[in-house]
């Protein structure tokens, strides 16, 4: 209890001094100044969201739910057995959902393609548009496709953060850094 | 899922029983390699996307054939998933002969991927004269990124035919479980996702808009 208690606290501190580096950022406008600080800011925002999201899906069920009974921290999900629905037909039950994950993708590329040819902004921008579309089709993928809404959420965490995080340490270390390498080239 | 594991996870899981993420050791270690791989093919594009900001880019790709043929290769491999859900859909439901069916045409649909791809190659070596050490549109890193990233993602589809393959031909013989189709399935839905960031990193940032 104490030692959840220090993490949920953590996370806080952790997502404040995220949000209170973008907020220095946006209000001293050095957003763009540099590559690095808007690499900076990227970082420090995604770690505010993610400390926030995460308490937000840790305690929103106990808030909604009248805060007594099910109270955060009280039921250990962990130490549950959790059995896979048995049932076969639970797969098929997921069926006309793929079939339209399916139609969403097609309709995602279809976007894609066109937003290709009607360049509604500068490259940097179409840049960032053309990603988020993808990982948005990657999300929907990886929820549904490949099953990781229907199997247990510890599954996800294990897959999914770890990849995030290298992810994110490649971009906001390997890639800002390695300007650095063509400026100090002789 | 076997027997033996359905009955290990019935145990609570710090009771030295269990499954710890609740699922199978095939499909963990299957969800592993998609972890590496992520990072193979993230590397990859951050070097891709760092020789696009620090050298003149060209943009030579024309509607037709290079885009329509990209845009007509997403949706094969889109349908291609889809087909692979309904497989493993079919063999949760021990409908052998409907899931081999889905998985042959998944792999058939893998195959017409590979083929417009590598039409496409000859195209762009033949007409174009684009090859990775050099192309007549500017820096010889685009053709060396484009056939380093287009080329792995190729091979992995290859490679996903033939596994497919394996397990459509092993499934059939009673040699694999529903749980070896559903980890097949995982890789072909990840070979699918890469192409979600190739098409549009490569193919779609490349087009020639005028």
């Amino acid at each position: 209890m104490l030692l959840s208690l220090i993490g949920y606290l953590f996370c806080v501190v952790l997502g404040l001094w995220g949000f209170y580096i973008t907020g220095v950022q946006v209000v001293q406008g050095t957003l763009t100044s540099t590559l690095d600080n808007l690499f900076l800011t990227m970082f420090a925002a995604l770690m505010g969201v993610t400390c926030f999201g995460f308490l937000a899906w840790r305690f929103y069920p106990a808030l909604t739910a009248g805060g007594t009974a099910a109270a955060a921290g009280t039921v250990d999900e962990a130490s549950q057995p959790y059995v896979l629905p048995a049932d076969p037909d639970y797969v098929d039950s997921h069926m006309p959902l793929f079939n339209k994950i399916w139609l969403g993708l097609l309709a995602f590329t279809a976007l894609e393609v066109v937003l290709a040819y009607v360049q509604i902004a500068g490259a940097l921008v179409m840049l960032a548009i053309l990603l988020v579309l993808s990982l948005v089709k990657a999300a929907m993928i990886m929820s549904a496709f490949m099953h990781l809404q229907f199997d247990h959420p510890r599954l996800t965490w294990v897959v999914v953060a770890p990849a995030v995080a290298c992810i994110l340490i490649m971009c906001g270390y390997f890639f800002s850094d390695s300007f650095w390498l063509v400026a100090l080239r002789p | 899922m076997s027997e033996g594991h359905a009955a290990a996870m019935a145990e609570p899981t710090w009771q030295g029983g269990g499954s710890p993420f609740a699922v199978g050791h095939k499909k963990l270690g299957m969800w592993l390699f998609i972890v590496s791989d992520t990072l193979t093919f993230s590397a990859l594009l951050l070097a891709y996307s760092f020789a696009r900001a620090t050298n003149d880019w060209p943009t030579p790709f024309h509607f037709m054939p290079s885009i329509v043929f990209s845009t007509v290769m997403t949706l094969v491999l889109l349908t291609s998933s889809l087909t692979m859900v309904y497989a493993v859909s079919a063999a949760h439901h021990d409908a052998r002969r409907k899931a081999v069916k889905y998985l042959v045409l998944t792999g058939v649909l893998g195959l017409v991927f590979v083929i417009l791809h590598s039409y496409e190659w000859l195209h762009l070596m033949k007409d174009e004269g684009m090859y990775p050490w050099s192309n007549p549109y500017g820096t010889p890193l685009f053709g060396a990124t484009f056939f380093g990233i287009t080329g792995l993602h190729m091979f992995h589809v290859l490679t996903g035919v033939i596994y497919l393959a394996v397990v459509a031909h092993g499934y059939w013989r009673g040699k694999w479980l529903p749980e070896d189709v559903e980890v097949a399935g995982l890789y072909w839905h990840f070979v699918d996702l890469v192409w979600m960031f190739v098409f549009p990193m490569i193919y779609l940032l490349s087009t020639s808009v005028d």
